[in-house]
């Protein structure tokens, strides 16, 4: 089981403020060897997770997985005691009672926060309010100094920003506008953010 | 830009829609038709026959509306609604085969969703509509290119300068509130 507190999770982000998001596990040497603190999980076999994860700690780096897509897993309180028993650091889920499982089971819980309308954003920011993730996450990130005024404000926990992030004047943009850290699958970004 | 033609009239997509939710509000100028979403099917059928602009609707907000081809055939042929929106794309080829303006829904969230959403669009004549609006402007070229016309950039542009960008970025139309 991980033992890794919310501000040590910040911690490591703030080292290095880009986290390394993988869709296959062929990515995940580079993701391991690159400079990212922690490694976000987006697609695969979330049922044959362990020694996935155990490779990422060998490399010294923090385990996320996103729930909501992985394979195999619900995102429900036994799919999430399933992520913690393979030794999972924290967990991504868009659902609110996936997020307060994840809370349960004393892992990282991140909320993603998925900016499609002005509407979309009330109803997440509400959901926010009801789960208490340690961390949200927005989507799609890139926009976010455009949207920061409606979202940055009424939130009162650390920010990551996640999707179509390609460069690093995009991850400057993001951390001016209030992201404490950037996911992107972009693997140049991994060891040379902003 | 022109896609469809129902009852023999040819329909564009008008290059500002108005976002309504049935709240009053009021209008610019230059506003070519009015995108009712987030109401309810009475509703929805009131404004259709009350309107003097184009009408869309994004069907699947619509509040007592199935997500099924009855309720797609009910607002093309029926209600007489020239443009429909939807998730779905096998409801939005069925609006686009009843004759009407059908636009595809796609959430740019991020690359591997993005991927994903278009590999199910059905294609012309079916267009797309992007949520958020704003991120047109982030996309890629090849991205852009690979989406099916006309295009609605559709949800979070409040700015003019946003609206600009978005058309800049191949939108051949911009949802604004």
């Amino acid at each position: 089981m991980s033992q890794v507190s919310p501000s040590d999770f910040l911690g490591r982000l703030a080292e290095f403020p880009c986290g390394a998001a993988v869709k296959t596990l062929d990515e995940l040497d580079a993701a391991v060897r690159s400079r990212a603190g922690a490694v976000f999980l987006l697609r695969g076999n979330g049922l044959e997770l362990a020694p996935v994860v155990r490779r990422i700690h060998e490399g010294g780096k923090l385990a996320v997985v996103h729930v909501d897509l992985v394979d195999g897993v619900a995102a429900d309180m036994a799919g999430v005691r399933w992520l913690a028993r393979c030794g999972v650091d924290a967990v991504i889920s868009s659902h609110g009672q996936a997020v307060r499982a994840v809370r349960a089971e004393g892992l990282v819980a991140i909320q993603r926060l998925l900016c499609t309308s002005g509407a979309a954003i009330d109803l997440a920011l509400a959901a926010v309010a009801r789960s208490q993730p340690h961390i949200v996450e927005v989507l799609p990130g890139v926009i976010l100094p455009a949207v920061a005024d409606l979202v940055v404000p009424r939130l009162r926990v650390p920010l990551l920003a996640g999707g179509f992030v390609r460069s690093g004047e995009d991850v400057r943009r993001l951390l001016d506008a209030g992201a404490v850290a950037v996911t992107t699958s972009e693997r140049a970004l991994w060891n040379a953010a902003g | 830009m022109e896609r469809g033609r129902l009852n023999g009239a040819t329909i564009e997509l008008p290059r500002l829609l108005l976002a309504s939710n049935g709240a009053r509000s009021r209008p610019e100028a230059e506003i070519g038709g009015v995108l009712l979403h987030d109401i309810g099917l009475l509703d929805v059928v009131r404004l259709s026959a009350a309107g003097t602009l184009p009408l869309a609707v994004d069907a699947d907000t619509i509040e007592g509306l199935a997500p099924d081809e009855t309720a797609i055939a009910f607002l093309v042929e029926r209600l007489r609604l020239p443009i429909v929106i939807t998730r779905r794309p096998a409801l939005a080829a069925r609006a686009g085969a009843l004759g009407c303006l059908a636009l595809l829904h796609v959430h740019g969230l991020d690359s591997t969703g993005w991927e994903r959403a278009m590999a199910a669009h059905p294609g012309p004549p079916v267009g797309t509509a992007v949520s958020p609006g704003l991120i047109l402007a982030h996309l890629d070229a090849g991205q852009r290119r690979s989406l099916p016309g006309p295009v609605l950039a559709y949800g979070l542009i409040r700015r003019s300068t946003e609206r600009d960008a978005a058309f800049a970025a191949g939108a051949d139309s911009v949802v604004v509130s």
